[in-house]
């Protein structure tokens, strides 16, 4: 019994040294305050998306759940859903079908197929209506001739209470 | 295996290390971190507001909107935006055009904003009951510039608070300026 003892003892004498976590500990503390404080719940978040960097502004309205309607450089996303390229600036020939060249087909067919899932929902449950809010996140070097024909595309889907999302700019 | 007393012993000696054992809290914070640094946002987003032409019948609530406020005046303020950069901001109160004025960009190329701006508080303070512009940029401007007006247009610092009297005589200040944009040339 006190054999072991005595080891014990002396072990512990001879340990070398104890690594010093206080200022470790400490410093993590203020980095995990200041990570929760950060913590955002939102669904809505920016997308990172290659050609994609919003536009700042000073407004406080914080976004809604809406449909979301992304538009980088490269292309055009309904819900991460790649539905037309962006080539030099300009959309893409084979996205612009037909004699109106502000119409895109295949986003309206996009937008068109969440509108309609909403109205299928509404019938099932009244509490649910299409609302017609749609969330753009656009690149800030865009054309407006680019952003006007994806949004005359998308009132004729009917959606046509537009937020434009946007970095805050210290409004 | 050790008494009470063997510990009072060793402490007296100077033996036991009373130190708390931090690992297993660093080992949690360890894990914490990563995953904070995963799920947190560090840019902010925020939305701006505006409304397009219904070319559509699915909803129909939207457009009967405005059909009930008969009894306000007949106010229209357009701001178009042309490809040269400047800025010709229009006031049409009941059906006839009160003013235009052109303003042309900025030593930098860009939108004369603070020219903008002026004129458009000068208009709110002028007709401080109405909240709407119509604006009508030009293919060739760029999405960021048209965000900045539309900054322009919707709001006031708080150092520009517009300040007027409601129809009961009651002291207002507000710093909204015209918030319900709405995009006239979508279905050009």
């Amino acid at each position: 019994m006190s054999i072991i003892h005595d080891i014990v003892r002396k072990s512990k004498k001879d340990a070398g040294f104890t690594l010093q976590l206080t200022a470790m500990v400490d410093m993590f503390t203020i980095m995990i305050v200041f990570l929760l404080k950060s913590y955002d719940t939102s669904s809505l978040e920016v997308k990172n998306v290659d050609g994609l960097r919003l536009p700042a502004s000073i407004t406080a309205s914080t976004p809604k759940e809406s449909m979301l309607l992304l538009v980088s450089k490269k292309g055009i996303f309904v819900n991460d859903t790649k539905v037309a390229s962006i080539v030099d600036g300009k959309i893409s020939d084979k996205d612009i079908t037909g004699p109106d060249e502000d119409y895109i087909e295949a986003l309206f067919k996009e937008l068109d197929k969440e509108a309609k899932k909403v109205e299928e929902l509404s019938k099932l449950n009244p509490a649910i209506k299409f609302d017609g809010k749609l969330l753009m996140q656009a690149d800030k070097e865009l054309d407006y001739g680019i952003l006007r024909k994806i949004l005359y595309t998308a009132t004729m889907a009917g959606y046509g209470d537009l937020r434009l999302a946007a970095l805050d700019g210290g409004g | 295996m050790f008494s009470l007393k063997d510990f009072i012993e060793d402490q007296q000696e100077g033996e036991v290390s009373t130190e708390v054992d931090l690992s297993p809290l660093l080992a949690l914070m360890v894990t914490l971190i990563p995953v904070l640094l995963l799920q947190t946002s560090f840019a902010t987003l925020k939305m701006l507001e505006t409304s397009l032409p219904i070319l559509s019948d699915r909803v129909q609530e939207e457009t009967k909107k405005d059909e009930k406020d008969k009894d306000k005046i007949d106010f229209d303020l357009n701001v178009f935006v042309k490809n040269d950069k400047s800025v010709v901001v229009e006031t049409i109160v009941n059906k006839s055009k009160v003013e235009s004025k052109t303003f042309k960009p900025a030593a930098d190329e860009k939108i004369n904003l603070a020219a903008v701006k002026q004129e458009i508080l000068a208009i709110k303070t002028k007709y401080p009951e109405q909240v709407s512009a119509k604006v009508t940029p030009d293919d060739q401007i760029k999405y960021d510039s048209i965000v900045r007006l539309l900054d322009v247009i919707r709001r006031a610092n708080n150092s520009e608070a517009i300040k007027y009297k409601d129809k009961a005589g009651n002291n207002l200040e507000t710093t909204m300026l015209f918030p319900d944009v709405v995009f006239g040339n979508i279905s050009e």
